[in-house]
């Protein structure tokens, strides 16, 4: 079991999969996008997916 | 905080890095980088070299080879204090004095240590800068990045500034404002944990090498306890067996800890240098300057000391 303080750190940053549908988009403030492994850093590397908030931001696209 | 007289608030690191070598170098210029800086920042030494800029790169480590790399129309120094991601630690001291004997300008990019950890500026820089998308920031949420120096310079630089449109939004200067207010409680916690969570990789079996200034046999200990203070900074690598599936599978073991493309906030992340180098370098080129596929770099947060190390201690099993 994780202690409290670390708890605190990481309680409500996942995903909700049930809220995926707003009818406005969220807006998306993450400096940087979380990794699956070194694959998933090649494919995110090549445009694949967001990973760092200079580079891409979905907020930024839809408006561009 | 950094002890100069104005800084100037960016949209981003790589922003306040641009603005401020755009505005001090023109065509016919000399600069000397440090070969040990964030990678982007390298990239842009190819586009000054488009722009009429001479620069050499060197081993910043090394200064009595720096010596001898300063010519007739060098007009700046460039460096970060730890480098990325082996943690090498230059001597800014010896750095900025030898940059002033040749009336140059020492730009430090202090990302990695924060002012909690030094102050450049006491020790003879001209110019501190920082990405605040990091430490500053502090929760992975926020892109900023700031440039400090006398009244001066921050004239020379101020113009480029406003016409090339670097400046930070409303929104973000005032997230970032927020943060700041944590930012010694955060380092305190977050530099506390990287020596005692340092400490305890030494001990695994798994990890062949520890990379972290706080360590006696680091390179430069000596010189990181001189001009460091209060810790040795958040940034840890180290090295396991050269094996990317087992690296993969170690990433896929951690419970909390996160592989983020980013450093510096309040949970604690990993990142794979080389991964991050390899379109950009040979993998001959990787292989000389340290960077293999069993190299993991962390950047440790705020967690709990206990927590943190039961979770490096579970994956690294994967090694076993
Ligand atoms: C040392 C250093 N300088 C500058 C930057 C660029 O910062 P930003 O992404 O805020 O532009 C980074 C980003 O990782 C960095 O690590």
């Amino acid at each position: 079991m994780l202690s409290e303080n670390t708890e605190i750190l990481y309680r409500g940053t996942e995903q909700k999969p049930n809220a995926l549908s707003p009818e406005t988009p969220p807006i998306y403030p993450a400096s940087a996008y979380i990794i699956d492994d070194t694959r998933d850093y090649e494919f995110a590397n090549n445009g694949g997916k967001y990973f760092y908030n200079r580079t891409a931001n979905p907020n930024r696209d839809g408006l561009g | 905080m950094e002890n100069g007289e104005i800084t100037l608030i960016c949209s981003s690191g790589i922003a306040d890095i641009s603005t401020t070598l755009f505005s001090l170098l023109k065509s016919g210029d000399h600069a000397i980088f440090s070969k040990d800086i964030y990678g982007e920042t390298i990239e842009l030494i190819s586009m000054l070299r488009n722009f009429g800029i001479d620069i050499t790169t060197a081993d910043f480590t090394d200064i009595e080879t720096l010596k001898t790399l300063f010519k007739a129309n060098t007009k700046l120094v460039y460096t970060e204090i730890m480098a990325n991601p082996l943690t090498q630690v230059v001597d800014i001291e010896k750095i900025s004095s030898l940059a002033h004997q040749h009336n140059c300008l020492t730009v430090v990019d202090s990302t990695f240590t924060t002012p909690f950890v030094i102050k450049p500026i006491n020790f003879g820089a001209d110019i501190v800068i920082h990405s605040l998308t990091k430490f500053f920031g502090g929760h992975s949420d926020v892109t900023g990045g700031s440039i400090t120096s006398s009244k001066e310079i921050i004239n020379k630089i101020r113009h480029s500034y406003l016409l090339l449109g670097a400046v930070l939004d409303a929104n973000s200067s005032w997230l970032i404002h927020r943060s700041i207010k944590t930012l010694g409680l955060r380092m305190k916690a977050q530099l506390n944990n990287a020596y005692t969570l340092a400490k305890a990789l030494k001990n695994i079996s798994a990890v062949k090498e520890v990379y972290y200034p706080g360590l006696e046999e680091h390179p430069q200990h000596k010189l990181a306890e001189k001009i460091l203070s209060n810790g040795y900074g958040t940034m840890i690598s180290f090295r396991v067996e050269d094996n990317r599936d087992k690296v993969d599978q170690f990433i896929h073991s951690l419970k909390t800890v996160k592989y983020l493309g980013t450093l510096g906030g309040i949970r604690t992340t990993i990142a794979h240098p080389v991964s991050a180098f390899r379109g950009e370098f040979t993998n001959e080129e990787l292989y000389k300057m340290g960077l293999t596929e069993g190299l993991i770099r962390i950047s440790t947060g705020a967690e709990d000391i206990n927590d943190l190390i039961a979770d490096f201690t579970q994956a690294l099993e994967v090694f076993v």
